[in-house]
């Protein structure tokens, strides 16, 4: 998949997740480098723990291969059902969901093996 | 070795049906039936326990399980739901259609595949692993034709690497119809290749009328099989801690099934275990009331419905799509324990995520679609497509799912999700 199209799969995977539950705000960031990416997408849902628990644990699959080249294509392909965001997780470097109390943040880290993440953050 | 304690397990599993086979049948009886099926044409629907004896037909399934693990070990794979879905269906579907040369071919053509795209073969190992299904293109050019054997095998095993080739990016490009609604997507891949590959043999004055190799299937053997493997997997799921697996399991009820839903992340192993053992003695219980022959075919269905209930399927997504299968059936007078219709009503889970994300109506007419397509579009590809299921299945769940989209989008109706 090109870098290209791999991003825009996984920010409309994660937008509709994130216009589910209705946001009257929506934040997509995208900071570009040439060992990696770094994408936040912010809303300003208010969540309980216990949900953001669950995203976590949905996320936190790790990198898939056997899984990412074949099932992966169906991210962001279509607003029919809910949105997954599991079929991200596998395709990333690193994912991670905090609750910013008035919202929540979604980061997002694509890569080389010599990406550092450190060098990726948005201050708060 | 603790990582590959599952893998062990599944290659006990089959080995203790090798050994059982040898016990049963003979050693002697089960390799020279095992031998007849390696050399003989396998399109739909080829009951290996008629070709080569139920002996032979155990020890075909058995052995291409077995590689197919040792080739997940190979690739350092952990065993997932996908894995357990895909070693069942080789399984199953070795028992009739699949031999060793055939399944191995496409793999190389996969493999091929992976290189012109410079991916890992990790990447496509489950594409190359469902992907079995067009193993009769191999065997109809080398077994079928009338050409000098060396040449029917050459060009056996050229189109069979041609067709493995062209299968990635075919079955990539179909999860976009159906959107994850059909399970066997493979199933839907190689139906749309088949429709092409059979045309072109056709063009060529080659005769694809389908095969008709039913056996009775009353052998105490093939009938144990099943609820005992159901029972084993159940025991392993409860051994532990049984109050948790009951609770699991039940949770597990509530997942949609819609692909890629692996058990074994969104639930647990144990209950994971408990869904297979379960959901698979409900189907077996099906099959003896409606007095079907417990065949190799029938077996199949079985075997797969054992799998993907790691891999999408639930009681409360698969039920909808069976009472629609039977109803249909009924309605229309069919017998229910004729080939089409009780494999139909086995294979018909394919659409459980229809069910589980739409509800109990959607499922319901799901079934009742795929019970009244599947059993023509065997006929269109003229049986080279195994997993005719999957193929009848995807055009059933990209009609629903367009309707759906379009109802949705255009007049704001939200089915149940």
């Amino acid at each position: 998949m090109k870098q290209e199209e791999m991003i825009i799969k996984i920010i409309s995977e994660v937008a509709h997740f994130i216009l589910q539950k209705d946001p009257s705000k929506m934040v997509i960031s995208l900071h570009k480098e040439k060992e990696g990416i770094h994408l936040a997408i912010f809303d300003n849902v208010v969540r309980t723990e216990d949900e953001i628990k669950k995203i976590k644990n949905r996320i936190s699959v790790g990198q898939k291969p056997e899984l990412s080249s074949y099932y992966g294509n169906l991210a962001g392909n279509d607003l029919l059902g809910e949105a997954r965001l599991d079929l991200i997780g596998w395709q990333v470097k690193f994912i991670d969901v905090i609750n910013r109390g008035n919202g929540i943040q979604i980061d997002i880290w694509i890569g080389s093996e010599n990406f550092e993440r450190n060098k990726f953050t948005i201050p708060d | 070795m603790q990582k590959f304690k599952l893998h062990l397990f599944l290659i006990i599993y089959f080995m203790i049906i090798i050994f059982s086979s040898f016990l049963v049948f003979g050693i002697k009886e089960t390799i020279k039936g095992f031998i007849r099926i390696q050399i003989s044409p396998g399109r739909l629907i080829s009951d290996y326990f008629v070709l080569g004896g139920i002996g032979g037909s155990f020890l075909n399934a058995s052995l291409l399980s077995i590689i197919s693990i040792i080739l997940i070990i190979i690739l350092k794979m952990d065993v997932s739901g996908p894995v357990i879905a895909s070693v069942f269906t080789i399984f199953g579907f070795a028992l009739f259609g699949k031999n060793i040369i055939s399944v191995l071919t496409l793999w190389i053509g996969v493999y091929i595949s992976s290189l012109i795209a410079r991916k890992k073969f990790i990447e496509y190992i489950f594409i190359a692993f469902f992907g079995s299904a067009l193993s009769p293109v191999f065997s109809i050019i080398t077994f079928e034709l009338t050409m000098t054997p060396y040449l029917s095998l050459f060009l056996g095993i050229l189109f069979a690497i041609i067709v493995g080739i062209l299968l990635p990016p075919t079955a990539i490009y179909v999860l976009r119809f159906h959107q994850g609604y059909n399970l066997y997507n493979v199933g839907m891949t190689a139906g749309f290749l088949s429709l092409f590959i059979s045309s072109i043999l056709r063009n060529l004055n080659v005769d694809l009328k389908l095969f008709d190799l039913w056996s009775e299937g009353k052998d105490i053997f093939s009938t144990l099989i099943v609820p005992l493997s159901s029972i084993i997997f159940i025991i392993a799921g409860i051994l532990k801690k049984p109050k948790n697996a009951v609770e699991e399991f039940i949770k597990l009820q509530k997942e949609n099934g819609r692909l890629p839903s692996d058990f074994l992340i969104l639930s647990s192993k144990d209950a994971t275990f408990l869904n297979m053992g379960i959901l698979t003695l409900i189907y077996f219980l099906y099959v003896l009331i409606s007095r079907s022959p417990i065949n190799g075919p029938v077996l199949g269905g079985l075997f797969t419905i054992f799998g993907f209930a790691a891999f999408g399927k639930n009681i409360r997504n698969c039920i909808p799509i069976l009472l629609g299968v039977f109803v249909t059936s009924i309605l229309l007078n069919k017998p229910l324990n004729s080939p089409a219709i009780i494999l139909g009503a086995l294979f018909s889970t394919t659409l459980a995520p229809l069910s589980g994300t739409f509800g109990f109506f959607v499922g319901f007419i799901g079934g009742v679609l795929h019970i009244i397509l599947v059993q023509y579009t065997a006929g269109w590809v003229g049986g080279l497509n195994l997993y005719n299921n999957g193929f009848a299945g995807g055009l059933v769940a990209t009609f629903i799912v367009a309707i759906i989209d379009w109802f949705e989008n255009t007049i704001n109706f939200k089915l149940k999700k």
